[in-house]
């Protein structure tokens, strides 16, 4: 199993409204910056200024989604490391290397003899680690291919909750200004009674005076 | 031993062990066919009923005031539980992401995960686009 000792260890919790307690914790793995996630949400939620508790929801949603596809990248990332010594075992069999399995894991492992002897082999071949790479793209191709997907529907689903957000509030927009527009008709129908025009004849119409 | 007495033997002993007796055995045996539960709907978990309701409160409260259409509560709690489905999966994803390097299938579960996603999704989307639509019809408090 592959760390990732760049990113600091998980230390508290994510500073999330408690209004908002309905949503869960942020979806956090054990190691990953909590200061991150925050300072992500507070730019979004700076940006997209939630009017109500749906916006909220699609606010999260986003910030979510975007801490989704960036972890599968790096996940991904890690992945191809990780493996990176399945691939170089493939590409020094097809070098005919002597005891193949043992020296791309000592490569592996950076020991010093192995990583020179490698690089001697790579290069007397004409190759260098884009070959490697490959080979280990080839070995993984099946979990890098689902990771693609689920980057691609991460990005599909944070594009949708923007696009509902803006339907949302454009939806209210309109309601809004109908709600106006009646406001201000029926304002000018309080100010037609006000003047209404007086009959000619200067007769006071019966009733008119009680 | 001849064929007769094996089969009788085995018909006995069978019949000497056919599943569980005690309650605890038998609900834990009703429970080897479950995985997930994500493909259960939230109204069917007495204790997320509350939460489903509670939520459903907020959000007609948020958006459309607190003296809005009953109607709409309705389909606020529509709402409500697609957005806890919501939770429930994306709960239920994290420790296979966090397990995406170490463990070869955990990509492919994940997979079989998102589909969950998606339908929650899905049917929150049409529950919020029904719960604005409503607002059409109700006074404009909103």
């Amino acid at each position: 199993m592959t760390t990732t000792p760049d990113l600091p260890t998980l230390s508290e919790p994510s500073h999330l409204p408690a209004s908002l307690d309905f949503l869960g914790a942020a979806p956090l793995l054990p190691r990953e910056e909590v200061s991150g996630y925050d300072t992500l949400l507070a730019r979004i939620s700076g940006a997209v200024k939630p009017a109500d508790i749906l916006e909220e929801i699609w606010v999260r949603d986003v910030v979510d989604l975007v801490w989704d596809a960036v972890r599968l990248r790096r996940l991904k990332v890690g992945l191809m490391t990780a493996s990176a010594h399945e691939g170089m075992q493939k590409v020094l069999l097809g070098l005919d290397a002597p005891d193949f399995t043992g020296l791309a894991k000592r490569w592996a492992a950076r020991e010093e003899d192995a990583v020179a002897q490698v690089d001697a082999l790579l290069a007397s071949a004409g190759l260098t680690m884009d070959a490697v790479m490959a080979q280990t793209l080839r070995v993984r191709i099946d979990e890098i291919e689902r990771i693609d997907r689920m980057i691609t529907a991460a990005e599909a689903r944070r594009n949708g909750a923007l696009h509902e957000l803006a339907r949302h509030r454009a939806h209210f927009a309109a309601i809004l200004r109908r709600a106006a527009q009646d406001v201000e008709n029926d304002a000018e129908g309080i100010a037609d009674a006000e003047f209404e025009v007086v009959s000619q004849t200067g007769q006071i119409p019966p009733g008119a005076i009680a | 031993m001849t064929g007769a007495r094996r089969a009788f033997a085995s018909r006995a002993n069978a019949r000497a062990s056919t599943g569980p007796k005690t309650p605890g055995g038998k609900a834990r045996a009703a429970r080897n066919a479950r995985r997930h539960g994500l493909n259960l709907p939230v109204l069917h978990d007495p204790t997320l009923t509350p939460e489903v309701e509670d939520l459903a409160r907020k959000i007609v409260k948020s958006v459309a005031g607190a003296d809005a259409d009953p109607r709409r509560f309705a389909l606020a709690c529509r709402i409500a539980e697609a957005q806890i489905d919501l939770k429930r999966v994306r709960q239920a994803k994290l420790p296979l992401v966090a397990d995406l390097q170490a463990d070869t299938d955990a990509a492919a579960r994940l997979v079989r995960l998102d589909r969950y996603e998606r339908r929650a999704l899905s049917r929150r989307k049409f529950a919020i686009r029904d719960f604005d639509a409503a607002a059409n019809l109700a006074p404009t408090s909103s």
